[in-house]
C-alpha cells in the first residue's frame, strides 16, 4: 500500500510548490492512471512515489510518504528500488547495457543476486513479456517500443512489488501501446500495484481501477474507466484532456484543396541504406492545402520518406518534383522545410525572439512579433528555448517554420507527450498553413491528432504496397492501419 | 573467422592508461604511427573490425593531409595543430573503445571487487553508457542547423556555438535521466554485486598488460633518443 500524506514537493531552486498538499491512498494491487495538463504535477507524483523526488532532485518534500507502512524518507534509493520498480518516459535514456541480457541483468546484479539465479531471472522475464525475439540483439538500433520493452523486463526481472510509470507510451508507436496495454495486464495479474502517470488514457481504460485529474499540483476529481470513455468532448476540452476512446475521435474538415495541378509528385521513388531497401516505387500526388499522415510501423520509413523530401537524404532512383518542376535534393532544401522529432536538437537562438530572427530571410521584426504573438510566446520571447515547457518549445519549432515560409512542409511526430490542449492547438496551427496553401507532411502515431488534423493519410509498409486513402469517412480504416502491427 | 578475445576490464583500463600516458609524452611523428597501429590490432583482435577501420581512416586522413600540406595544415580551418589534435584524440578512442563496449553490470562489479570506492566508480560506470549517446545527438543537430542554413564556412565560431548549445542542453538531460534510472535500479547497492559474465584474470589478460607496458617503455626509450 502507498500512502501520501499531505504531501507537498518543489524542486530544487523553485520557489513553487509542484505539488500541492496531496493525500492519496493507492491499494496494494491497485491499478491508478495520473492524468491532467502538462505541468499538473502527475510526474513529480510518480518521483515521490518511488523516491527520486527528495533523494535524487533533492526538493524540498513536506508531509509523509509511507510503503507498506514504512517512511520512504528513511529508506535510501536503492533500498526503495527494490520494492518500487520505475519505467521512464524516453526508452533511449534508460538502458545501460548494448546487449538485451546484459540489461536485463543489470537490475539484478546490483542486488548482489547470485548468478545462476540472474540467469534463471532474465529468463522468465523474457518469457512473460513475449520477448524472445530480442534475446542477443544489440539495443541501440531497437526501435522504442522494443527497448521499453526491455527496460520493463529488467524491473520485472529484479521483481518489485510495485511499478511506477511515467509516460510510457509518450514515444511509441500505437502497434507498441497495445503491447504496453498487454504487458501491463501481465503485471496487474502477478498482482503488482502500478501508478502511471500519462497523457494517452485510451489504452488504459480496460485495465486501471481509477484514474485521477490533477490540475497544478492539487488532485482534483476521480474518475472511473467508464467516466473517462464516456466523456463528452467540452469537458475533455475544458480539463486539456486527450481522448479516452477512440472510436468517438472525428475531425471537421475545411479544407480547400485544388485539385488542379500537384504541389508535390513523386515518381517511382526508391531509397534504401545500404543493402538494407527501405522504400521502392513510390509514386503520390499531392496537392496545395492538402496535409497528409504519414503512418505506418516503426522503422518503416515515414521519418526516412520526409527527410527525403526536404532534400536531407538523396533517393536512390526515381524523382520528386515540387510545381510540377523537378528538383534535385540540394535545390528541396530551399523549397521545403522539415520539423524534427527532437525539439531541443533545432532550437538555437540565445532567446525566444532570436530563434525566429536567425533566419536572415526575416529580420522584419514587426513579423516576428505577429508570429510570436500567433503561437502564443509573445509573453516568452526573452526566454532561452530550452527553458519552455515541451508544449512551446513545438510551438517555436512551427513558428520557425512558419517565418521560413517554404510552400512544403514535412513534420516529425509534432505530438509526442503532449497534452491534449497541447495537441489541439498544434493541430489548429497546421490546418492554419494548410489554409494558406501550403502542403503539409506528417509523420504521426497519434491517432486522435491525425484524425482532427489530416485529410488524407499514406500508409507506407515493409516492401512496396502503399496505401493512400482520405481519412474523411475513412477513421475505421485510419485506426486499423495505425494499430496494425508489423508483419 | 576467429572468435574475438575477450579481455577482461583490468587489463583494457591497463591499456587506456598505458595510452594516455604514451600520448601526453610522445611527439615523434613515427611513433605515433606505430602506437596507432598497435591499437588497430588490438581492435581487430576484439572483434571491433568496423570501428578499428572507420578510426584508422580518420587518423590516416589526417596524416596524408600533414604530408601533402608539408606539415602546415590546410589554411586556417585545419591548422596544424588541428591536425595534431585529431591524431591523438583517435588514439584515446581506439584505446578506450572496448571500454565503452562493456557491459555496465560487468563494470560495477569489477569495480567493486576491486574496492574501488563509489564516488569514483559510479561516474566511470556512467561515462561508459554515456559516451554513445552524445554521438547520437550531434548528428541530430547537424541536420537540424543544415536544414536552417545556419552551417556557415564564413561563420566558424558561430557554428560552433550553435552546435555545443544544444547538444550540451540535450547532454545534461540525458545524463539526469540515465543517473535516475540507475539510481532507481540500486547501482548504489552497497553490498556485493554480482556480474552474469564471469569475471577472471585469465592467462592472455596477463599477457595483453605485459606486452603493452613492454611496448610503451620501449617507445618512452624510443622517444627519448629521437629527442637528444
Amino acid at each position: 500500500m502507498i500512502e501520501l500524506l499531505d504531501v507537498s514537493y518543489a524542486y530544487l531552486d523553485d520557489s513553487v510548490y509542484d505539488v500541492k498538499q496531496v493525500d492519496l491512498t493507492i491499494g496494494t494491487g491497485e491499478f491508478v492512471v495520473l492524468t491532467g495538463k502538462s505541468g499538473c504535477g502527475k510526474t513529480t507524483i510518480t518521483r515521490i512515489i518511488n523516491g527520486l523526488a527528495a533523494k535524487f532532485y533533492e526538493g524540498r518534500l513536506t508531509g509523509r510518504v509511507l510503503v507498506d507502512s514504512e517512511d520512504l524518507n528513511n529508506s535510501p534509493l536503492w533500498k526503495i528500488g527494490r520494492e518500487i520498480g520505475s519505467i521512464f518516459q524516453d526508452p533511449r535514456s534508460q538502458f545501460f547495457a548494448s546487449l538485451t541480457e546484459d540489461e536485463l541483468a543489470f537490475g539484478c546484479e546490483n542486488y548482489g543476486i547470485d548468478r545462476l539465479l540472474i540467469e534463471e531471472r532474465i529468463k522468465n522475464a523474457v518469457r512473460e513479456i513475449n520477448g524472445e525475439n530480442l534475446i542477443g540483439r544489440d539495443i541501440y538500433p531497437m526501435s522504442s517500443g522494443e527497448k521499453q520493452k526491455i527496460a520493463i523486463a529488467s524491473i520485472y526481472a529484479v521483481n518489485p512489488g510495485i511499478y511506477v510509470f511515467d509516460e510510457p507510451s509518450a514515444n511509441l508507436d500505437m502497434a507498441s501501446v497495445i503491447k504496453l496495454r498487454d504487458l501491463m495486464g501481465v503485471l496487474k495479474k502477478s498482482g503488482a500495484t502500478i501508478v502511471v502517470a500519462e497523457h494517452r488514457l485510451y489504452y488504459l481504460t480496460g485495465l486501471a481501477d481509477r484514474f485521477i485529474f490533477m490540475e497544478d499540483g492539487h488532485l482534483i476529481k476521480e474518475f472511473s474507466p467508464k467516466q473517462i470513455e464516456e466523456m463528452k468532448i467540452e469537458e475533455k476540452e475544458r480539463m486539456g484532456l486527450r481522448t479516452g476512446n477512440l472510436q468517438v475521435c472525428t475531425g471537421q474538415l475545411p479544407y480547400i484543396l485544388t485539385h488542379d495541378k500537384p504541389s508535390v509528385q513523386i515518381d517511382s521513388l526508391t531509397f534504401s541504406y545500404g543493402k538494407n531497401e527501405i522504400f521502392s516505387g513510390l509514386s503520390l500526388k499531392a496537392y496545395s492545402g492538402d496535409v497528409i499522415a504519414l503512418i505506418g510501423p516503426n522503422g518503416v520509413g515515414k521519418s526516412t520518406l520526409g527527410q527525403i523530401l526536404c532534400g536531407l537524404l538523396k533517393e536512390i532512383s526515381g524523382s520528386v518534383s515540387y510545381n510540377r518542376n523537378k528538383v534535385t535534393s540540394k535545390k528541396r532544401r530551399k523549397k521545403a522545410y522539415y520539423v524534427m522529432q527532437n525539439t531541443d536538437c533545432q532550437l538555437f537562438g540565445e532567446s525566444v525572439r532570436e530563434e525566429l530572427a536567425l533566419n536572415q530571410t526575416s529580420q522584419n521584426e514587426q513579423e516576428i512579433e505577429e508570429v510570436l504573438r500567433r503561437y502564443g510566446l509573445w509573453e516568452y520571447r526573452e526566454r532561452h528555448p530550452a527553458s519552455l515547457s515541451g508544449g512551446q518549445k513545438q510551438r517555436l519549432t512551427l513558428a520557425v517554420a512558419d517565418i521560413i515560409d517554404t510552400d512544403i512542409l514535412i513534420l516529425d511526430e509534432p505530438t509526442s507527450g503532449l497534452d491534449g490542449e497541447n495537441m489541439r492547438i498544434i493541430s489548429e496551427h497546421l490546418k492554419q498553413l494548410s489554409r494558406k496553401g501550403k502542403t503539409l507532411f506528417v509523420v504521426t502515431h497519434d491517432y486522435e491528432f491525425a484524425v482532427a488534423t489530416c485529410n488524407r493519410a499514406l500508409q507506407l509498409l515493409k516492401g512496396c504496397c502503399h496505401m493512400d486513402f482520405n481519412i474523411n469517412k475513412n477513421e475505421k480504416l485510419l485506426l486499423s492501419c495505425m494499430q496494425e502491427r508489423e508483419k | 573467422m576467429r572468435k574475438p578475445l575477450y579481455f577482461d576490464f583490468r587489463a583494457k583500463i591497463v591499456i587506456l592508461i598505458l595510452t594516455m600516458l604514451l600520448v601526453a609524452f610522445v611527439t615523434s611523428n613515427i611513433i605515433v604511427y606505430s602506437i596507432l597501429g598497435i591499437l588497430t590490432l588490438y581492435l581487430i583482435l576484439q572483434g571491433y573490425v568496423r570501428s578499428a577501420l572507420k578510426v584508422g581512416f580518420i587518423a590516416l586522413i589526417a596524416i596524408l593531409i600533414k604530408y601533402i600540406s608539408s606539415g602546415k595544415g590546410l589554411t586556417v580551418l585545419m591548422p596544424d595543430m588541428f591536425l595534431f589534435i585529431i591524431t591523438r584524440i583517435m588514439l584515446m578512442l581506439m584505446a578506450a573503445h572496448p571500454l565503452m563496449g562493456m557491459p555496465p553490470g560487468e563494470a560495477v562489479a569489477v569495480f567493486n571487487k576491486m574496492h574501488v570506492p563509489d564516488t569514483f566508480a559510479l561516474p566511470v560506470t556512467f561515462m561508459l553508457r554515456f559516451l554513445p549517446t552524445v554521438k547520437n545527438e550531434f548528428s541530430s543537430v547537424f541536420a537540424a542547423l543544415h536544414l536552417r542554413g545556419l552551417l556557415s564556412p564564413r561563420h566558424p565560431l558561430r557554428a560552433i556555438e550553435y552546435i555545443i548549445v544544444p547538444v550540451m542542453i540535450r547532454a545534461t538531460r540525458i545524463s539526469e535521466e540515465l543517473a535516475a534510472s540507475a539510481e532507481a535500479r540500486g547501482i548504489a547497492f552497497p553490498g556485493e554485486h554480482t556480474s552474469r559474465r564471469e569475471i577472471v584474470f585469465r592467462r592472455h589478460d596477463f599477457w595483453l598488460c605485459f606486452i603493452g607496458i613492454f611496448a610503451t617503455i620501449g617507445m618512452l626509450v624510443w622517444e627519448g633518443r629521437a629527442i637528444t
